[in-house]
């Protein structure tokens, strides 16, 4: 048997670089080691410094492997949805940011996953970036992103040695940007201070205002041109924490018959509409689906627009309080009248 | 060997775009580079080292319409009202043969008395322009599947495709991180499969073709005679290539390996972060499976066959709910004791061409590199329970 | 369209002794395309016409089908134990066992279709003279030529007789080639026992064994009662030159695997023939794969040597 090279598949971590990393690890392995979980899902570093991936850690000395910081974009929840859990019992440890806690709180009042069985370590959240935006500056690979300790300052590194900075604000994903929910709105411990919203008060919805002003042939045209490319891998709805059909979905299934199975615009974009209506609700428009897209399709504007209409007709948030009833499990005679 | 100038590129393009179809690497409004037919005036994207996706839908259409039928209405009326009786309880064979009872029709009669079937095989000459040598080696993988290599069935539809299609690769100057063609028998400039190859040099870009296809292309007028500087500097320009390739694996024993951890605990750990979509097989240039569906409007259908993937849980999931890879590790285990066991053992050859596209597109950056190091070789014994 | 799509026996039988149909004018390894012709498209099915229907049981159907080109009817030969893939243009196909006897190839296929899901529904509401689509032989048969002058043990429940039914038929139809022929067919109640007119002639014919037995006692069943893993060890079955052969239910044939391990039966004694949801047939979609074998082609017969090297994914 030949000996198989050493190439690194996950950097190492080193050690702690702000108080909430250090305060997970140690909240990871104190779980780790008192047995009240059999892993821990978080984030490491991947095979560069310049992306995170989700870390499943089961020993408590792997969890000096796990960062917080910018690049922790994957939302973990997904990970605990139906058929996820590996073993199905499993005792789990999830960190959550902010938007991740909402799905996380969607799904537990809906009651599809157990309270019980989880550990929730809570994350505040001062934003995370959108690589892509990065990457596309340089013609070479990135393979490291640095910030400064103020946060006001993103380095990107290439293989190459070649360096660009960049403003933090700049190069954050889009949801960041107008969040107003950065600390977990349910989690059995934080882990660290509360991080400040970046907006108070109503919310906004970056990027709708454009796409409702047009025309609706232009809308038309607009759909048609950005679902074209769509390649129906489906990573969005299975990195979608609130979305858990799976054997039963009706992107293959035969029945009912909802959308066919021929890759083109129309089809593509039927599929996601009824994944937005679906998740309509529960979706907190965290990213995740548009993070996972590889052909980078724009999704979470869709899950905006709706999560907009509900917040204008409703008055309706997903998963801020874990105590309230999903909104389409309730009725006010107020909601009729459009009084919110 | 011939000489193109970058500034004839345009006219080379246009020259084969009056014989066929030409399809080729262009950037979207988003930065994304995918293969799309080529019209005069479009440019061409060789910088970008991969596409998101290979070439393969050219070839091995994502949604394929390959046969079309039509029922013909005559008789859809007596066949709701007078037919003979369908179903009997039967006895005995004799009774089979006897018994003929009228009894009421169900009214959901969906075959009539008629159907016409026309195979549809649309196989336009084309030429794929500025494919990697990683994607012309992912035509030549899923040729031996289509083709019946070893003995099993000749796909017309895929051949007949493949047959009118020519492939121009051009060799990687500057491999990804994710690159690791050279571990699974290729490389940067690599020519297995391809018609002609394109190396970028200075001033333009050296022309060698390695079959009649190739060579029809090389009647283009605006060629130049290649010089030998420009010849030397090409060459260069390919082992440079191939010396930034980093080695990944070494499939010595891999195999064997691989049917040795068949059911090892570590395939649990490595799927852990899978989240079961279809990414990596979709931009994958070699992996090859598929549905089959059908959609009918009223009385006119069609039959299709579209890209499928064996990490989505409904690829085997049967009527009666019975799913034999219903865990995710099982699908993930099958995707890649596929590409370097199961295909192997029926196709004498690997299905994996190193593009690293899996790498580099996964939600989770799942590594196929590190899941061979680590199913392709010993694994310690895995503890199950109490006892080791 | 009579020699669009001929079937012929290839060469190249396996080792196993099982033999493989395929499509007589496919070249091997052909790297050139067909394009346009018709010829050896083994996605193309051919149009048939359901000649009779047999309610077998409250849900399965049997369809005896004619192809509608009589040249294609006429040059049809099988293997026991082959499939062939019956749908309805428009709703889709699916994979069946042949049941008609390989003798009766020239007249006609018969498939049993348990009424589940989408195709099999639809297949369920067919009518005398209405249109399928068939592609048929698929898969490889029983090596029944390697069997002669062995005993034979039938071993099956629910619909899994299907499967076993034109093998019992080559079996009897050449008697005189087997030594003992036992049949041990059980389901959950009587209602649900297929073939009800072949039960018939087993049990009086008194050069075979057949037990029936049925899960569990119902109003009006005077006959055994059990299950067939149970039942098998209590016929308590001698292995000495004997071939064991069983289909059913995923669960029944786990239990009836390791009741024949029990019995002492070899792994070269034991067939079983599989099913998966399949999708082209011909092995090259993907998804009936247990390891690197399709169940489309190198099954859907298994000896119970050969499931020993592939992963546990039945």
């Amino acid at each position: 048997m030949a000996t198989q090279p050493q190439v690194v598949a996950q950097v190492p971590a080193g050690a702690p670089s702000n108080p909430t990393e250090a305060k997970v690890r140690e909240l990871a392995k104190a779980a780790l080691a008192e047995g009240r979980v059999d892993y821990v899902i978080g984030w490491r570093y991947g095979y560069d410094r310049s992306q995170a991936i989700p870390a499943f850690i089961s020993d408590p000395a792997e969890a000096d492997e796990l960062i917080i910081n910018p690049l922790i974009h994957h939302n973990l929840v997904t990970f605990l949805k139906r058929k996820m859990p590996d073993p199905p019992n499993a005792k789990i440890g999830v960190c959550v940011k902010g938007c991740d806690s909402r799905t996380l709180v969607a799904l537990l009042q809906e009651e599809l996953v157990d309270k019980e069985r989880l550990y929730v370590i809570g994350v505040p959240c001062r934003g995370t970036f959108e690589r892509r935006k990065i990457e596309k500056e340089f013609s070479d690979e990135v393979v490291d992103i640095v910030v400064s300790a103020d946060r006001t300052t993103v380095t990107a590194t290439t293989r190459s040695g070649e360096s660009k900075d960049f403003a933090f604000d700049d190069v954050l994903r889009s949801q960041c940007t107008a969040c107003r929910y950065p600390n977990p709105r349910y989690a059995d411990v934080m882990a660290g201070e509360d991080a400040p919203a970046r907006l108070e008060g109503e919310p906004v919805w970056p990027g709708i205002d454009e796409f409702e002003a047009l025309s609706a042939a232009e809308k038309d045209a607009t759909l048609a041109r950005v679902f074209e490319t769509c390649i129906r891998c489906f990573a969005c709805i299975h990195a979608c924490p609130v979305c858990y059909c799976w054997d039963q979905c009706v992107c293959r299934s035969r029945k009912p018959k909802l959308v066919g199975q021929k890759v083109e615009a129309s089809e593509n974009l039927m599929f996601q509409t009824i994944h937005m209506f679906h998740v309509a609700g529960r979706c907190p428009s965290c990213g995740a689906c548009d993070q996972a897209c590889p052909v980078e399709i724009p999704l979470y504007l869709l899950h905006r627009k709706m999560n907009k209409e509900l917040y204008d007709m409703l008055g309706f948030e997903a998963g801020v309080d874990l105590d309230a009833k999903p909104v389409f499990q309730t009725f006010k005679i107020e909601d009729a009248l459009g009084e919110h | 060997m011939k000489f193109l100038t970058t500034d004839q590129l345009d006219a080379f393009l246009g020259y084969v775009a009056g014989q066929a179809r030409v399809v080729a690497p262009v950037k979207d409004d988003k930065g994304v580079v995918l293969f799309r037919p080529w019209a005069p005036g479009m440019p061409v994207e060789l910088d970008v080292l991969l596409s998101k996706q290979s070439a393969k839908e050219y070839v091995f259409r994502q949604s394929e319409t390959y046969l079309k039928f039509g029922y013909t209405m005559e008789g859809l009326a007596a066949a709701q009202t007078e037919s003979p009786e369908v179903a009997h309880a039967a006895a005995t064979e004799a009774e089979v043969a006897a018994v003929d009872v009228a009894k009421a029709q169900d009214a959901r009669v969906k075959a009539f008395e008629t159907v016409v079937v026309d195979p549809v095989n649309e196989a336009p000459a084309q030429v794929i322009f500025g494919l990697r040598p990683c994607d012309v080696r992912g035509f030549v993988q899923m040729d031996n599947v289509f083709s019946g290599y070893g003995g099993f069935y000749f796909d017309p539809y895929y051949n007949a495709k493949r047959e009118a299609t020519t492939l121009v690769a051009v060799t990687c100057r500057d491999p990804r991180s994710t690159c690791f063609c050279t571990s699974v028998g290729g490389g940067p400039a690599g020519t297995e499969g391809a018609d002609a190859l394109l190396t970028q040099v200075e001033g333009g870009l050296t022309f060698e073709t390695f079959t009649p296809k190739g060579e029809a292309l090389g009647a283009f007028p605006g060629f130049a005679e290649v010089s030998q500087a420009q010849s030397l500097y090409a060459e260069t320009v390919k082992e440079t290539a191939a010396s930034r390739v980093a080695p990944a694996f070494d499939l010595e024993g891999v195999r064997d390996q691989l049917r040795e951890n068949i059911e090892h605990g570590d395939w649990h750990d490595l799927a852990m972060r899978c989240i079961s979509c279809g990414t990596c097989t979709y931009v994958c240039p070699n992996c090859y499976c598929f549905n089959i569906t059908d959609e009918i409007v009223e009385t006119r259908g069609e039959r299709m066959r579209t890209w499928d993937n064996c990490f989505n849980p409904m690829y085997t999931l049967e009527t009666s709910g019975h799913n034999p890879r219903d865990i995710k590790s099982n699908r993930f285990r099958n995707r890649f004791s596929h590409k370097f066991w199961y295909y192997p053992d029926k196709y004498d050859s690997l299905l994996c061409s190193g593009c690293g596209r899996c790498v580099a597109n996964c939600p989770t950056r799942i590594d196929i590199r590190e899941v061979v190091r680590t199913m392709g070789s010993p694994r310690p014994v895995t503890v199950t329970g109490e006892e080791a | 369209m009579a020699d669009d799509q001929t079937v012929a026996t290839a060469a190249g039988a396996s080792n196993t002794g099982k033999s493989r149909l395929t499509f007589a004018d496919v070249e091997v390894g052909a790297t050139t395309a067909k394009a346009g012709k018709r010829a050896g498209n083994p996605y193309l099915p051919q149009i048939a016409t359901v000649v009779d229907i047999i309610q077998e049981t409250p849900n399965i159907k049997s369809l005896r089908v004619r192809f509608d080109d009589p040249g294609v009817q006429a040059g049809l030969s099988f293997e026991p134990g082959q499939v062939g893939q019956l749908g309805i243009f428009g709703v889709g196909e699916s994979t069946f066992a042949i049941n008609s006897s390989t003798s009766q190839a020239s007249d006609h296929l018969q498939f049993s279709v348990m009424k589940a899901g989408e195709v099999t529904s639809a297949l369920h509401e067919l009518h005398i003279g209405d249109k399928v689509g068939v592609r048929a032989p698929m898969g490889c048969g029983f090596p029944v030529d390697a069997w002669k002058g062995k005993s034979i043990l039938y071993i099956m429940g629910g619909i899994g007789s299907a499967a076993l039914r034109a093998t019992i038929n080559y079996t009897l139809e050449h008697r005189s080639d087997y030594d003992n022929i036992s049949i041990l067919y059980g389901a959950r109640t009587p209602l649900d026992l297929t073939y009800k007119y072949n039960i018939v002639e087993w049990e009086a014919r008194d050069d075979i064994d057949a037990v029936i037995t049925v899960d569990r006692e119902f109003p009006g069943w005077d006959g055994r009662v059990g299950f067939v893993p149970a039942v098998l060890e209590e016929m308590n079955p001698n292995p000495a030159n004997t071939i064991a052969i069983t289909c059913g239910p995923p669960i029944m044939i786990k239990f009836v695997l390791q009741s024949l391990q029990k019995l002492q039966f070899g792994d070269d004694q034991i067939y079983t023939t599989l099913e998966k949801r399949m999708k082209c047939g011909i092995g090259i979609c993907g998804r009936c794969n247990i390891g690197p074998r399709y169940v489309c082609v190198d099954g859907p017969v298994f000896s119970m040597a050969e499931l020993r090297e592939l992963p546990d994914e039945l």
